[in-house]
């Protein structure tokens, strides 16, 4: 066997490792805090006028998530307005949808606390961590979320424990 | 004197019984109960022909005109939708146009002509209605639902004097005469709305003096009473239209869904027509029974409208000349589903009555997927026959269960009871609790993953004698009478192996695998004997659905649910039923077990499957001499869990492969696989599948298995693994 050819073999093998590096091997992480459109459905809510158009950077995610992108938005519109109800009801429309989107149900445990449904909210944020498991940034949201629930429940050395754990990143 | 004292006192009663009566009725609204509405947007699963048969179901008319809703129309690959307008339960959606395209059997692209939609949905179909005992069922319409053409026909054909007598008509009795001598037959009745009316109430048929009297005062004081608008709307609710099983189609709102399948307001001057020769004889005109019959009185009726200048003449001509146009499959707008209705009702048991439920007006927001229903009924029907003419047992004996659940939410997609899906009766799903087989074996598996086994773990599959206190002691067997010795829990679990189950589910603990049954399932084991080990054990249907969705969701028990919201008839929110997922499992256990299971669908008792090897996982599981056959399998999508057996309990010669499963198989054209998403491959190790070694695909036939410390395991000798790449690269560098 020449001397040359381990090292070329060595050469070939640290390209292509350099070449996989690139490929993401697992799906994209949905992240809830994008420039989501402000898409709903053609259904009019009270109070609103009419559907508004797409945001064009909506075409490039897969298709799907342009429609859970679109609920999503619905239901943080009707959080603001303290329509928690409806928050969950967009919510639950979207995980219909998309049942493995860690991110929804991040979203959905949070509606729960909004409407003071702190054992819903606590069984979402633990679903959530489940679905993130090979997802370190969506991983780390869920605890977090799972931490804003023990808080709001009262146990906050639970809360705190995650919180140490897995501290929000800086901006 | 006496006389006018007793009339007064009479008709003080009749007041009474028929303005309570009437005050009552109005008011008495059943439940309306929705499926899912079908969601539209852009990637969806949706080829053309599929929303076409959603839109179908729904009553959409294929109409070139699209010139009001409830329309669609294929033009140039462009699926042009005329959505109607519904009240969902977070919002209202105002009726309007959409143009839906395709591409690669999905939808590619949705618009309203200006701009693109993100997502939009149809309105959901009617599945029920909770009606009272009495078995009359009604869709309320309030005056300004009634179309014109229907208010102002009923009057020119039943009752042309109705705007201006008093209740009770003689010169409608005259002319009512005078017509049916000239005919020969009894064309038209001499009775106004308004007496029509009152004998729908609680009047009999019988045609004596008294009971005509009664008839009279009543309509009377009704008509002094309440106003014209209210009588002709109460008529229109109210008028007996036919009879479906054990419910009487009552009114003209449901009429219009049980005759034609879609919405009053939607129906053309013929299906009025229709409706309107309906009222005579609804058994006599029957337009599914006697088509003829309904055609020809729908005919004269036709032109009555016409000569009184309801319908215009090119109206009368495309109404005469169309057929009487009834749905194929009649919808009765309630025990279309029963066994579904059934799972609805015991829901909503706790928070409501059965009063509030048959009269308060509710709409109740279900998970139902029709297609998904009906694609399962038909293969219940369809699998069912075939095995019994296969196997020469008698037709009808054989029945089945089946429920499909979304494997993360929980949600009923589809519920099917018996083999006869249309007709009330014994709930399978809910209610037949049948012994289960190896469908309990994943509860010994999982025991012992939680207690530091992993796949490649060595169990022997070898006789076992257990004693019990006060009987003879259990000697088990397996299915075919051999044992197979030490092997990995892997393919223990694939084979269905018992001896080597029960030598497991020995040394873990029978309590401490009852308690882990426990709280996957809810509810403690009714056998606490090590014959449970092997699923001598009765669960429902639903209860063995139960206990699978702790696998197929990743680790959480996921209680079957089958509503999502109740509405009031205001459409304000009474109740919300939250998706409930409970954590049970740790995700590395439920990881491990799922791939066990995905294993025992490729290598083990689901490989007769065409699908064994798409990326499912499942079990299949025979109860002792073959009387249950059952399968549970679960993809990244659905859970769906089947049963087949005899009502009598008799021997099928059914295994679970052979019968529930076969039906499994049926099932799944109608709604894909979606295949397990696996964490990233390092996670895997290959081992020899029939002796737990690590191996590779070169010398052995393998699996690939989670292993915590792969390094821990025993070569296969001749695997060379001494010799891998990897391994000799690394040398060469070091030299």
């Amino acid at each position: 066997m020449p001397r040359w050819l381990p090292q070329l073999l060595m050469w070939v093998f640290i390209a292509s490792l350099a070449a996989c590096a690139s490929s993401p091997t697992t799906p994209p992480v949905q992240d809830n805090t994008s420039q989501a459109p402000i898409t709903r459905d053609g259904d009019v809510t009270q109070g609103q006028q009419g559907p508004v158009s797409v945001d064009e950077a909506a075409t490039e995610k897969p298709a799907s998530s342009a429609a859970t992108a679109s609920l999503l938005a619905s239901a943080q519109a009707a959080s603001k307005l303290s329509n928690h109800s409806d928050a969950v009801n967009f919510l639950e429309r979207a995980i219909r949808i998309e049942p493995r989107d860690g991110t929804l149900w991040i979203a959905l445990s949070e509606a729960h606390l909004n409407n003071g449904n702190t054992s819903a909210a606590q069984q979402h944020a633990r679903k959530a961590i489940a679905l993130a498991a090979h997802h370190k940034d969506l991983s780390r949201q869920a605890w977090l979320q799972l931490a804003r629930v023990y808080e709001a429940q009262g146990q906050t050395t639970k809360a705190l424990a995650i919180t140490q754990k897995f501290q929000p990143l800086p901006g | 004197m006496l006389f006018a004292l007793g009339g007064i006192g009479f008709l003080i009663h009749l007041d009474r019984s028929i303005t309570t009566t009437f005050e009552g009725r109005r008011w008495s609204i059943p439940a309306q109960v929705y499926a899912q509405p079908v969601e539209l947007f852009a990637g969806a699963k949706l080829n053309r022909q599929d929303l076409v048969a959603e839109l179908q179901r729904l009553g959409y008319e294929d109409n070139k005109d699209l010139a009001h809703p409830g329309m669609y129309v294929v033009s140039d690959e462009t699926l042009h939708i005329y959505l109607r307008a519904f009240r969902f339960i977070e919002s209202s959606r105002p009726a309007q146009t959409i143009q839906v395209k395709f591409a690669r059997n999905q939808i590619s692209r949705i618009s309203n002509g200006q701009q693109e939609i993100a997502l939009i949905r149809l309105d959901p179909a009617t599945i029920g209605s909770f009606f009272e005992s009495h078995g009359e069922d009604r869709i309320i319409l309030t005056p300004q639902e009634v179309p014109t053409l229907l208010a102002l026909g009923l009057k020119a054909v039943e009752d042309r004097n109705f705007d201006h007598h008093a209740g009770f008509s003689i010169r409608g009795i005259l002319r009512a005469l005078v017509v049916n001598l000239r005919a020969g037959e009894r064309q038209q009745g001499g009775s106004t709305l308004t007496q029509q009316l009152v004998k729908s109430y609680f009047l009999d048929n019988r045609r004596t003096i008294e009971r005509k009297l009664r008839e009279v005062g009543m309509a009377i004081i009704l008509d002094a009473r309440f106003s014209k608008e209210d009588l002709l709307t109460a008529y229109v609710n109210e008028i007996f239209l036919g009879q479906n099983g054990n419910r009487a189609i009552h009114g003209f709102g449901l009429g219009a869904q049980f005759y034609f399948n879609k919405p009053l307001q939607e129906l053309a001057p013929a299906e009025i027509a229709t409706l309107l020769a309906v009222i005579r004889g609804p058994s006599y005109y029957n337009p599914f029974r006697h088509p003829e019959r309904a055609k020809a009185r729908r005919d004269r009726i036709l032109n009555v409208l016409h000569t009184d200048g309801l319908i215009t003449h090119p109206q009368l001509t495309v109404a005469l000349n169309s057929s009487i146009g009834v749905a194929a499959n009649p919808s009765s707008g309630g025990a279309y589903y029963p066994a579904f209705m059934d799972q609805v009702r015991a829901e909503l048991r706790a928070q409501y009555d059965a009063k509030d439920l048959s009269s308060a007006g509710l709409r109740i927001f279900t998970t139902i997927k029709l297609q998904a229903q009906e694609n399962a009924q038909q293969a219940v029907s369809q699998t069912l026959n075939q095995i019994e003419k296969e196997r020469g047992i008698e037709r009808g004996a054989l029945q089945a269960a089946v429920l499909m659940t979304d494997s993360q939410t929980g949600e009923i997609h589809a519920l099917v009871g018996g083999r006869k899906g249309r007709v009330d009766g014994f709930n399978r799903a809910l209610n037949a609790k049948r012994p289960v087989g190896s469908l309990i074996k994943p509860v010994v598996y999982l025991t012992a993953l939680e207690s530091g086994k992993h796949l490649a773990s060595t169990v022997t599959d070898e006789a076992i004698i257990w004693p019990i206190d006060g009987s003879d002691p259990w000697r088990p067997k397996n299915f075919n009478g051999q044992t197979y010795g030490p092997l990995p829990l892997v393919r223990a679990l694939a084979e269905s192996l018992n001896l080597a189950t029960v030598n497991l589910g020995r040394e873990m603990g029978l309590e401490h695998i009852a308690n882990r049954f426990t709280t996957l399932s809810g509810h403690a084991p009714r056998n606490r004997y090590p014959s449970f080990l092997l699923g001598a054990e009765p669960l429902a249907p639903i209860e063995m659905l139960e206990l699978y969705s702790n696998f197929a969701s990743g680790g959480f028990r996921t209680p079957a649910k089958s509503v999502i919201a109740v509405l009031d008839d205001q459409g304000q929110p009474l109740t919300h039923h939250p998706f409930s997922p409970e954590p049970t499992i740790d995700y590395e256990h439920a990881w491990a077990l799922n791939r066990a299971l995905e294993i025992a669908m490729a290598k083990g008792t689901g490989r007769t499957s065409p699908y064994a090897r798409s990326g499912v996982a499942g079990k299949t599981g025979t109860s002792n001499d073959n009387r249950d056959s059952w399968f549970a399998g679960f993809d990244n999508s659905h859970l769906t869990v089947v049963w087949v057996g005899r009502d009598d309990n008799k021997i099928t010669g059914l295994t679970g492969a052979s019968g529930a499963l076969r039906l499994w198989n049926e099932l799944v054209p109608g709604i894909g696989i979606d295949p397990l998403i696996h964490p990233p491959a390092d996670d895997l190790v290959e081992i020899e599948f029939a002796t737990g070694l690590r191996a590779h695909a070169q010398c052995a036939d393998v699996v690939r298995v989670p292993v915590p410390n792969p390094a821990d395991l025993q070569i296969k000798p001749g695997c060379g693994f001494e010799d891998s790449l990897g391994k000799r690269l690394r040398r060469w560098f070091r030299e």
